[in-house]
């Protein structure tokens, strides 16, 4: 069991590329081909890994694993699901480091897959957007004055952490989703 | 080793404030990283972020193997990559046992996430201004926003992100080939 759970997200982590979201859908398909998820309650699972800080890949593995085995099994999950991301980036990292961007095609080929990743966080963001401007004028301004502070160089954190006070106390009249 | 512990708290922080999912975290990264240590110039850093994006495994992950090698090699890489990921398992430890405590309802669950919601949308718009300032200087690549939305929003390849960001990098090499052999640029 322990080594299957490994193998799974071994796999699952090299092939479900995009991130945290495209990973959800990816381990669901492969937890029901397994017949697993008598034993975890997906849906139960994914909802707790997307609320909590944290990469969502790492956090679903491990929920997933320790109710499948235990605290070992979510161990061994998430070594499973790290293990070839860090060997690639691992390996990978001389190619930025040891002047290697300063070659011209390298340096084309990442700029280019910049504007990709710009163009993601973008289409990303206007969807959140949207749907805290239908929460309501609390929450949108308290969204824009965050954003504000975030880009004037307060951290991160400080206005993540204001905000969510100012959020709890007097925002989200209207409920999304 | 004092390296190491600075490392172990810049991403525990940067873990601690990623909310759904890896994009929201390149703000923080940011913060972290170029602004609070000076560890990477914001050219390495956006270079690093593309890598990231490429390749497999939350991107905030990626971030924490390649400055942690970068700073203190495999000791350096193992102890950023164990923090970014370690450091929400350790809260959900602590929560489980408090709400053994306090238990919570599922109002209460629901309040907390939607008041987190507006801090996401800023965390996202910061991350994508950031990347925007920095990518509209040359030609080149105000040619390539439009083909990287077609390929995010309409083509086959809008499910599977990764892929999409691989493409605008092989385009963005193909078209400064083909600058090279036409006008010798």
């Amino acid at each position: 069991m322990i080594k299957d759970i490994f193998f799974l997200f071994l796999k699952s982590s090299l092939l479900a590329l995009g991130g945290g979201f495209i990973f959800i859908g990816f381990i669901e398909l492969e937890i029901k081909k397994k017949s697993w998820d008598s034993l975890c309650d997906i849906p139960t699972l994914i909802a707790v890994s997307t609320s909590l800080p944290g990469p969502i890949i790492t956090n679903l593995s491990y929920l997933i694993g320790k109710s499948l085995k235990g605290s070992i099994g979510g161990l061994t999950a998430i070594l499973g699901a790290i293990l070839p991301p860090f060997l690639i980036i691992y390996f990978l990292a001389p190619l930025l480091m040891n002047q290697g961007a300063s070659n011209y095609f390298v340096a084309t080929f990442l700029r280019g897959g910049l504007i990709g990743v710009m163009v993601f966080v973008l289409l990303t963001a206007s969807r959140w957007i949207c749907s805290v401007y239908k929460m309501g004028a609390v929450s949108f301004i308290s969204y824009v004055i965050m954003t504000a502070l975030m880009l004037m160089g307060i951290h991160p954190l400080f206005a993540l952490s204001i905000g969510f006070i100012v959020n709890i106390s007097w925002g989200g009249k209207r409920d999304i989703e | 080793m004092n390296e190491l512990l600075l490392l172990a708290l810049a991403f525990g922080r940067i873990s601690l404030g990623s909310f759904a999912g890896g994009l929201a975290s390149i703000a923080l990264i940011y913060h972290e990283i170029v602004i609070h240590y000076h560890w990477l110039s914001p050219e390495e850093f956006e270079q690093m972020i593309s890598l990231a994006q490429m390749s497999p495994g939350p991107i905030a992950v990626n971030a924490a193997t390649y400055i942690g090698k970068r700073l203190a090699g495999l000791p350096g890489a193992a102890v950023a990559t164990a923090f970014m990921v370690g450091t929400p398992i350790i809260l959900l430890l602590t929560i489980a046992y408090t709400i053994k405590f306090f238990p919570f309802g599922t109002k209460t669950k629901h309040k907390i996430t939607q008041s987190l919601r507006p801090g996401v949308a800023a965390l996202l718009t910061a991350s994508a201004l950031r990347l925007l300032s920095s990518s509209l200087g040359e030609p080149i690549y105000i040619l390539l926003t439009p083909l990287a939305l077609f390929l995010l929003l309409k083509s086959k390849a809008k499910d599977q992100p990764s892929l999409a960001i691989i493409l605008c990098g092989a385009l963005a090499v193909a078209t400064a080939l083909a600058a090279r052999a036409l006008w010798n640029v």
